[in-house]
């Protein structure tokens, strides 16, 4: 008897997991990360974004940026204010960074791993918009409209080994991240809110990140406008250009 | 008249002997002074050499080929494959008394509540012993072989507030640039008297490094020690031609190319010593010019003498240039004797000047100030001092020889 009992729940624990299988498909996961990614950012665009990085014991640093950029790959960064740092820009081409500064002639070469102007982003964070290319999606579990999509990094050299990204499935946004290094540690976290309808989409307008490596310090990003473009120029994006 | 000149010479230097006792005393302090600046150049250039090398650089380091001209980023992904390899290879040529595998990377040290951008030294601590003595005194326990553990410096534990057994954690990017985050348990604060490296440098295990950045096992640079450092040149072509036969794609570099800092600056204290030298040598002029000056006007009336009973005009030149030359070398004798004392306990035991905060500085330097002097140091000296005597009694001894007998015997008269 205790035998049959067991057979009939391990058939029962495998349906179970086969109706999980089933309730959690491949097509969805990819789906939502799609989804996720779409309500990030058009594919060309310009808009005006504010950031806000607090540390503790420190003076908050407050800037916005006018932001003008070109598929994935191609951004760039404009200080709008404060007025002491109007006119620097960063901008993003491939696998480079570079920031120029009106002062100095020449553009200077950035890290990706350094901080984003003092904030809890590092300059990857802002480069890679596109996690679909980059990270293979299992959905984990639901909580009502929510959906815990975990992404595994496709290749050692992507940013994150691993991201938790909870995604609200009926409005396809995301609304909380995780993100860890390859031992598994939670490195940052990022909550996604206020949705709102910006150049043709539902997208969240404002976005926390908090640092782990720091007690306390946080940034927070709000975009202020948003307009999708049908095109931009390349040499707006070339390094020689900055000073113009 | 050449051995009357001169005697007539050093019969006037010891007719005025207080007169005498200042110039000379003016070329002894010059003398000392020359003398213990020289053994102190040498001493601190030799001192920020050798701790450069210990705490930095090493006498020889390797890398692969490529590496130096990225240096800067730190690239990982450009290293060494099987270190082991080479340092036993390496370790088979005569005067290296060490070398050692490092990962160098960068990245964030966090306590949780405060974080700051460092720099980490994945190290194979028993071997890290024979290249340097920067982890020679270290509070709490030295670092086992593996494992989440981390020694910090003594200047960024004050800076964290944390002491060994606290937790920390490490970010860092992996060899193919990916994101990682570990902890490691503080095992012990080192001091290494080079407050620049204990505030910026932390080691951890070279096998947990190699783990958290994805190395398998390989190294960024080694670093080989040698008995003495004139044997660098010696030992980097043994090593040469063991990479060019064995390790095609490693080079090796010397100090002098790693540390060319260390030369510039030595560089800049060269040319302050320089100008140092410079003033003393034209105080000693001015001096010299002074007294002989002083001299020759209070010794008219005896010039126009020594002229009206023959002495021809260039007897009267050579009279005071001898003067000038006795008074420098009673002078270079005396403050080449008197200097002794002080260079024998500034080469033997030095002054301790950590209390003046020299730590701060970018270079590596010794809390203890010694010299080193050499004989050739009091032969320089003497020279410098008797070309400063040469020079100074050379116009007035001009003015002397030009004298007018009849003026300067009537200026005699009162």
């Amino acid at each position: 008897m205790k035998k049959i009992m067991f057979v009939m729940a391990m058939v029962l624990a495998a349906a179970g997991l086969f109706a999980a299988e089933a309730k959690y498909s491949k097509e969805l996961a990819n789906e939502l990360l799609k989804s996720t990614d779409d309500s990030m950012y058009p594919q060309i665009f310009k808009s005006v974004m504010s950031m806000k990085t607090i540390r503790p014991g420190r003076k908050p640093l407050s800037y916005t940026y006018l932001i003008h950029s070109k598929g994935t790959d191609k951004a760039l960064m404009e200080i709008t204010s404060p007025a002491r740092d109007k006119g620097k820009k960063i901008l993003m081409t491939g696998n480079n960074l570079w920031m120029y500064v009106p002062a100095v002639s020449k553009p200077v070469r950035l890290s990706k791993k350094d901080s984003f102007m003092g904030s809890s982003f590092s300059n990857e964070d802002l480069m890679n918009s596109t996690m679909a290319d980059d990270y293979e999606p299992v959905i984990k579990d639901n909580k009502g409209d929510l959906y815990l999509l975990e992404l595994t990094a496709k290749r050692p050299d992507v940013a994150y080994a691993k991201i938790e990204i909870w995604v609200n499935r009926p409005l396809l946004v995301p609304t909380e991240a995780s993100y860890y290094g390859i031992s598994g540690k939670l490195m940052k976290k990022m909550v996604f809110d206020k949705v709102g309808e910006m150049a043709g989409l539902k997208r969240p307008l404002h976005m926390k990140m908090e640092d782990i490596l720091e007690k306390g310090a946080y940034t927070e990003v709000d975009f202020i406008s948003m307009e999708e473009l049908k095109s931009l120029p390349d040499y707006k994006f070339d390094q020689t250009q900055m000073s113009k | 008249m050449k051995n009357k000149n001169f005697k007539i010479a050093v019969f006037n230097v010891f007719k005025h002997k207080r007169r005498t006792f200042f110039n000379a005393m003016t070329f002894a302090i010059n003398m000392f002074a020359l003398v213990l600046l020289l053994g102190m150049i040498r001493g601190q250039y030799n001192m920020m050499i050798d701790k450069t090398i210990d705490l930095q650089v090493g006498h020889l380091k390797i890398y692969k080929k490529g590496y130096v001209e990225e240096k800067k980023r730190m690239p990982l992904e450009i290293n060494i494959s099987n270190p082991d390899a080479v340092i036993a290879d390496v370790m088979k040529l005569h005067h290296v008394k060490g070398a050692a595998k490092h990962i160098v990377t960068t990245g964030t040290l966090s306590s949780g509540s405060k974080k700051t951008g460092m720099m980490f030294y994945g190290i194979d601590m028993e071997k890290e012993k024979t290249v340097t003595t920067a982890f020679n005194k270290v509070s709490g326990t030295a670092l086992s072989d593996g494992g989440g553990e981390i020694l910090i410096g003594n200047k960024l534990s004050q800076l964290m507030s944390v002491e060994p057994g606290a937790m920390l954690m490490i970010y860092a990017r992996t060899k193919d640039n990916a994101n990682n985050l570990v902890d490691a348990e503080i095992k012990g604060v080192y001091t290494a008297g080079f407050e620049f490296m204990e505030k910026s440098i932390a080691v951890v295990p070279f096998d947990y490094a190699s783990w958290f950045l994805s190395m398998d096992g390989a190294a960024t640079e080694i670093k080989i020690a040698l008995d003495d450092k004139k044997n660098t040149g010696l030992v980097k072509q043994g090593v040469q031609k063991i990479l060019s036969e064995k390790y095609p794609d490693l080079i090796v570099r010397d100090w002098i190319e790693e540390a060319p800092e260390i030369i510039y600056a030595i560089q800049m204290d060269m040319v302050t010593y320089g100008i140092i030298f410079a003033i003393l040598l034209f105080l000693a002029f001015f001096i010299i010019v002074n007294t002989l000056t002083i001299s020759v006007f209070e010794r008219t009336a005896e010039i126009g003498t020594l002229r009206a009973i023959g002495m021809q005009k260039d007897d009267i030149r050579k009279m005071f240039l001898t003067e000038g030359a006795v008074l420098g070398l009673i002078g270079v004798i005396l403050g080449g004797l008197l200097v002794l004392p002080l260079v024998y306990y500034m080469n033997v035991h030095g002054i301790d000047i950590a209390a003046t905060g020299v730590e701060d500085i970018g270079v590596p330097f010794e809390p203890v100030m010694k010299s080193i002097n050499r004989p050739v140091d009091w032969l320089i000296s003497g020279i410098i001092c008797m070309i400063s005597a040469a020079l100074g009694a050379w116009f007035p001894a001009g003015n002397a020889a030009k004298t007018d007998i009849i003026n300067a015997l009537k200026r005699g008269v009162k």
